[in-house]
């Protein structure tokens, strides 16, 4: 029933949770920087021309309440503003070195990856961790500061407000909806197909569930604070000892409890009837695997005979989508999938079980029975560490004590190498290949076990379309009611963020400008614009993407010259040369900014059967927490900057 | 006091909404209503109405168009991914947001039938997708039925589709149920999604042997074509048995056109397959199940052109004038082909199937549908005026001639007299006019005939009907059923070239037919002969003189010819050896007597004995002489040895 796991999303995880961070201070700090270069000059100006207060007391001036005198606040903020110039300035005499000398440019940006960890400028990338964190924290100090007297009763009470506010408002008749939902989804579940409508029913409920959910907490958030500011009932809260922080975190604290309420029922009601809408022979087959994934290569057969690593992956068949890499069929050609350390749990059982799924290209077609054999793909299992490539010894390998030939099993774990004793045959379209192997070859599984996964297809002229994701060693079944929650706190996650962004935005602009506004970064988030914006922040690929960007292109047009001409060098050429080259910082920062959303999507693990691990998901709910901290900021700031706060 | 004086208001207001409403209700549904209908603007004007799609797309209001723009994205990535699960909800909710735009449908029915079904390898799963195509496209051909007010109907409301979506669905279901590569397969496939499961259920013919031969008998085309899909030898009833039980076991899940309800009752599926025009004409879909006739892609497809057919305009009969049809209210033009050929496509496809079935050996039932065709084509030709005497067509030919010869400026441009000419020489005028008219005549009723290849198929169908012919296919049949069995293929294959013979010929005219008859009063060698043969005339008929017609006949005397070389080869190799060898000692001899002709020898033609082979002797037989060769002209001959030659290559 399950098939194909095609997901191209690179989720958060654990392992690269320490890398994100890094890179995430970065960026923020840079920010920081950026911010903090601006307030400065914007406090000069204002010292010289207006007030003649050189003294900063913090970016809103908060800190001067604290009072002039042993005001250790205002102090520890002068310290930190002081250390941060400092690094700036050295950081500007590198560059200019580096700019006017022969030293390579430093790449602040660029990290070191975790599978490595070897750093080319270790001094630079900690001065400048230094100065992305002091940075950060020069300019959040107040936030800081404010935090610190959060009063959870407070909070406590503008949460049960923005709750109760939100009920009187009508906002559970969202379950209405919900009702329509189970009313009208069998419209778009085909019945035919058993084997499809778990998926359907479960990618169906969780795409309403996500929309119900989004649609009514971004109203519920862009229309909370300016209501109450248009009809100046947030007064009677301002007048109260009631901080800045306080305001934003209790409306956003209420309708995360109240739609995170709204999504548990909701959960609940789908998930019974799901299972009771689908066929009774594919409830019993739900499932909720364990998996694990290996790193995927391909191999090839020199001109010398020897085997060589393929630097460019697989074949690519001009495919649109290039998910999938092709092997030949009838050649030497192999995909080899490295596990390393394999879990002990699949010591449990004698076999180890596998599953993969392929996509097949034919360049020839026969007749109807040719299809319904499939394509005929050889699997072979090595363990890295015990297979000496010694074939002869292997295939006449006996036991001594009785001199006959030894099982598959004993071989496996002399020897480390399994094959199949017939290739198995293979059919396109998300059909699960299942294959066994003994477990033996992994002996017992010592640190720094690498299992190999060796495929070869068999049938000439036809192409097996393999991916990273599409084969993976099946470990223990997890509890698929669990899982379904799991998803669905995917979709909570997403309502934080969307929450957030949405108070955030109406500290300063009026609800339905917020909402717009929310509604665009949703978009701008989504996984295809995201993308293109990605692209278009990386630099010049004449190979891949000739023509050049938006001025090029524009030169070019008025020229009438083709996308590879090379444009004539001329001032206007190096003109629009240069400006492309800006123009694709401006799509850098627009790339930082926006939240990465399919992140939040687990819709395909439940709908295709698959555990998601819990590490994932604390690893996502760090990235959120991450990406929230300069939003929250922003609204203390644009808060503190209204009339009203003052 | 005050109280009081509120809830008298109130009850005043209420009973106020409560009038208001009455009125605004009589008022909508005696003035509103009537005038929207007359003018045609009322939803249901548009098509079928869908009460939770019309929710839907008034509560997104403008928020439609970019939600439809985001859905046709996510649904051409879906496609890119080959994630066609979720591609099929898209593509429902694509449609139910917009249900009568007719563009998603055409599409997607076309797509999933022709792009998605062939990216999988299963057989099924193939046919699944085409099924989904096929009720795809005649779901929004459902859907988008306009209504219109006709104040002449009984009804007042006229119900026009889409001409080219009906024939869209009798084009898919044709090529891809008959004419596909995997036709084998999806043949039986479609007769098993006409038999209800009950009827066809494997368990119980598998244990039950009168009922498995009560299956068979009713369905003898269904059970030829599983016979012939799994390739059993004929009359081997077990093995049949078993591929057939087999058969139903592997494909019992097929869409099917029939379900059980709540009670266990058999009824017509929500979404059921194959489709016909009217879904709810119960008493043709009664037939289905027990009818194999029904349950061809090619009958099928027949009733969608027929239907496709019936909202266009009358033809104009009149030919001698500009014949392009012209769209009325309640009538629809098709714009992708000549509306002949458009219309000719009900009496096409019921000749087509004729032609298939006498391929497949069905010839009684062939014969019959032939004779349908053929009064089809006779009804066309009447209703597009494209029937006249022989007497008319060549007095207006010749008129035309004489208006091409005299202005063959204007005529190449199809245009009247110079104007001129109306003033200078009125009587010229009115001659050139009435030539004119006969030259448009002679063009269009050229122009319509050939198009739909209207003398083919009515000659075709005239043949076909005949008993001569019949019998001659079903000779065919089974020569080619038995080919391996060589002397009894050449028996039904000669059987099957003498009874084309006679369909070949002219018949004579009723003079020539009765002297011939009072010629057999004083028998003779050659009146005996005559009496066994039918009054045929010695000229090749218009179906035999047709280049399609002679194609056919050259393949099957190719066939024949091929049949009878592997029979005679072996002897004729035999008797050829011998009279080499036989002439080789002759020349030995007679240079023994005479050494002074020795140089003599080498020129003689004699073949080397090392070529004259099997092969050798089987390509001289084959490439001999044929019984075609008199009826079939050299140039077509030629050609085909050419290709024949080429494919051997």
């Amino acid at each position: 029933m399950f098939s194909a796991f095609n997901y191209e999303t690179i989720y958060p995880n654990m392992q690269l949770i320490l890398e994100y961070v890094e890179l995430w201070v970065r960026k923020a700090g840079f920010g920081a920087m950026i911010v903090l270069i601006i307030w400065s000059i914007w406090h000069l100006l204002k010292a010289l021309l207006r007030d003649g207060k050189w003294l900063p007391y913090g970016l809103t001036g908060r800190l001067e309440a604290e009072g002039t005198g042993n005001n250790w606040r205002a102090r520890l903020f002068w310290l930190l503003l002081g250390i941060s110039y400092l690094i700036i300035g050295y950081f500007i005499v590198r560059f200019m070195l580096m700019l006017f000398g022969n030293g390579t440019i430093y790449d602040p940006f660029t990290i070191a990856k975790s599978e490595t960890g070897v750093r080319s400028h270790l001094f630079e990338d900690m001065m400048t961790l230094t100065l992305c964190l002091l940075c950060i924290l020069t300019i959040s100090i107040e936030f800081f500061f404010d935090l610190g007297r959060l009063s959870f009763r407070r909070l406590y009470a503008i949460s049960r407000f923005t709750i109760v506010e939100a009920v009187r408002k009508k906002v559970l008749w969202v379950f209405l909806f919900l009702g329509i939902v189970v009313l009208f989804a069998s419209w778009f579940i085909t019945t035919e197909k058993k084997n499809d409508q778990w998926a359907q029913y479960t990618n169906l409920v969780l795409f309403v569930i996500s929309t119900i959910v989004l649609v009514t907490s971004s109203i519920l958030a862009c229309f909370s604070l300016p209501t109450d500011i248009k009809s100046q009932t947030i007064f009677t809260v301002t007048t109260k000892p009631v901080q800045t922080i306080e305001i934003v975190f209790g409306r956003i604290i209420g309708i995360v409890l109240l739609m995170t309420f709204i999504l548990v029922v909701s959960g609940a009601v789908t998930i019974i009837y799901v299972a009771r809408g689908v066929d009774p022979e594919v409830a019993k087959q739900i499932r909720a695997r364990n998996v694990a994934f290996g790193e995927l290569l391909f191999h090839d057969v020199s001109p010398q005979g020897t085997t060589v690593i393929k630097a460019r992956g697989g074949e690519n068949i001009g495919r649109l989508w290039d998910y999938f890499q092709y092997l030949s069929g009838g050649t030497g050609q192999e995909a080899v999938w490295y596990f390393q350390n394999p879990p002990a749990s699949l010591l449990k059982n004698k076999q180890i079980n596998l599953e993969a799924t392929f996509d097949i290209f034919r360049t020839s077609k026969g007749s109807s029975d040719r299809f319904e054999q499939g394509v005929a793909v050889q699997f072979y299992f090595v363990n890295r560490g015990k297979w000496n490539n010694n074939f002869e010894a292997y295939r006449n390998a006996r036991d001594p004590k009785t001199n006959l030939p030894y099982s598959a099993d004993e071989k496996a774990r002399l020897f480390g190498y399994y094959e199949l004793e017939k290739p198995a045959r293979v059919y396109d379209e998300g059909v699960t290949t299942f294959v066994s192997f003994p477990s033996s070859i992994l002996g017992d599984n010592p640190p720094g076990t690498i299992l190999e996964v060796h495929i070869k297809c068999l049938s000439s002229s036809q192409y097996l379309g393999t991916a990273k994701r599409n084969l993976y060693l099946v470990l223990e079944e997890s509890n698929w009611i669990y899982n379904y929650f799991k998803a669905i706190s995917g979709i909570w996650m997403y309502m934080i963020l969307v929450v957030t962004l949405s108070v955030v935005a109406s500290t300063y602009l009026n609800a339905p400008i917020s909402l717009l506004v929310t509604i665009l970064i949703v978009i701008l988030g989504q996984p295809a614009i995201l993308g293109y914006i990605y692209e278009e922040s990386l630099p010049d690929d004449p190979i891949n993407r000739p023509g050049g960007r938006f001025f090029q292109a524009g030169l070019r047009l008025i020229n009438k010259d083709n996308m590879v001409t090379p444009l004539a060098d001329n001032t206007a050429t190096r003109t629009a040369v240069a400006l492309d080259g800006s123009v694709r910082y401006v799509f850098k920062f627009v790339h930082a900014a926006l939240p990465d959303l399919d992140i939040y999507d687990r819709k395909i693990f439940v709908a295709e059967g698959f555990n998601i691990p819990e590490t994932e998901l604390l690893a996502t709910f760090i990235r959120l927490l991450l990406y929230l901290f300069p939003c929250l900021l922003l609204g203390y700031f644009l808060l503190h900057g209204r009339e009203l706060a003052n | 006091m005050q109280k009081s004086f509120l809830k008298q208001r109130k009850i005043f207001y209420l009973i106020g909404i409560i009038l208001l409403l009455g009125v605004a209700y009589v008022h909508k549904s005696m003035v509103i209503d009537v005038s929207a209908k007359t003018h045609d603007i009322s939803e249901t004007n548009l098509g079928k109405v869908d009460l939770g799609g019309s929710i839907s797309r008034f509560a997104l209001s403008s928020f439609r168009g970019p939600l439809v723009c985001g859905l046709w994205w996510e649904v051409q990535k879906l496609q890119e991914q080959h994630d066609y699960k979720q591609l099929e909800i898209m593509l429902t909710a694509l449609t139910k947001l917009q249900p009568h735009y007719k563009g998603p449908w055409k599409y997607q029915g076309w797509n999933l039938a022709y792009n998605v079904s062939v990216e999988f390898d299963r057989v099924d799963d193939k046919y699944l997708y085409i099924s989904k195509g096929i009720r795809w496209l005649a779901q929004g051909e459902e859907i988008n039925r306009i209504k219109l007010y006709d104040r002449n109907k009984k009804d007042d409301l006229v119900s026009i589709g889409d001409p080219e979506m009906r024939s869209e669905i009798a084009q898919y279901i044709s090529n891809k149920m008959y004419y596909a590569d995997e036709n084998l397969m999806f043949r039986p496939l479609l007769h098993m999604s006409c038999i209800p499961a009950d009827q066809r259920d494997p368990v119980t013919l598998k244990n039950n042997p009168s009922q498995l031969a009560r299956f068979k008998l009713q369905y003898p085309r269904f059970v030829r074509r599983v016979k012939t899909y799994l390739n059993i030898p004929e009359g081997d009833t077990t093995a049949l048995n078993t591929g057939l039980i087999t058969f139903l076991t592997e494909h019992q899940e097929v869409p099917s056109l029939w379900t059980k309800n709540a009670n266990g009752s058999v009824v017509v599926s929500n979404d059921p397959w194959p489709r016909w025009p009217n879904m709810a004409n119960r008493e043709l879909l009664g037939q289905v199940a027990d009818k194999e006739i029904m349950q061809d892609g090619l009958d099928i497809a027949g009733y969608w052109y027929a239907f496709s057919t019936e909202m266009l305009p009358q033809p104009k009969t009149d030919l001698s004038d500009d014949i392009t049809p012209e769209q009325g209210k309640y009538t629809r033009v098709n714009k992708n082909m000549h509306s002949i050929i458009f219309r000719a496509k009900p009496a096409q496809t019921q000749s087509r199937s004729a032609q298939e079935l006498y391929k497949e050996g069905w010839c009684e039932q062939a014969r019959a549908v032939s004779e349908v065709a053929y009064s089809k084509w006779l009804e066309l030709g009447v209703q597009c005026g494209m029937e006249h005497s022989e007497k008319t067509i060549i007095q207006r030919a010749l008129e035309g001639q004489s208006y091409m010869e005299k202005y063959k400026d204007k005529a190449d441009a199809m245009l009247p007299p110079p104007e001129y000419l109306q003033q200078q020489n009125p009587k010229e005028y009115e001659d050139a006019l009435k030539n004119f008219r006969s030259y448009l005549f002679t063009s269009n009723l050229s122009k319509l005939r050939n198009l739909c290849r209207f003398d083919y198929w009515v000659n075709y169908n005239l043949s076909a009907k005949t008993p001569s012919y019949n019998e001659a296919m079903r000779s065919k049949y089974l020569a080619e059923m038995r080919y391996s069995d060589w002397p009894i293929s050449v028996y039904h294959y000669q059987r099957c070239i003498g009874l084309l013979q006679t369909v070949l010929k002219m018949r004579l005219d009723q003079p020539q037919e009765i002297a011939m008859r009072l010629s057999l009063l004083n028998p003779s060698l050659g009146t005996i002969v005559q009496q066994v043969m039918p009054p045929i005339d010695t000229r090749v008929s218009a179906y035999g003189s047709n280049e399609t017609t002679q194609e056919e006949l050259l393949e099957l005397q190719d066939k024949y010819m091929r049949t009878q070389a592997r029979m005679l080869a072996p002897e004729q190799l035999r008797a050829a050896l011998f009279s080499w060898k036989l002439q080789q000692q002759l020349v030995k001899d007679y240079l023994i007597m005479n050494p002074m002709t020795l140089p003599l020898a080498a020129l003689s033609p004699i073949i080397d004995s090392r070529n004259m082979n099997i092969d050798f002797m089987e390509d001289v037989l084959e490439n001999g002489r044929g019984p075609f060769d008199t009826i079939i002209p050299s140039s077509v001959r030629e050609v085909r040895e050419k290709d024949r030659l080429s494919n051997r290559k």
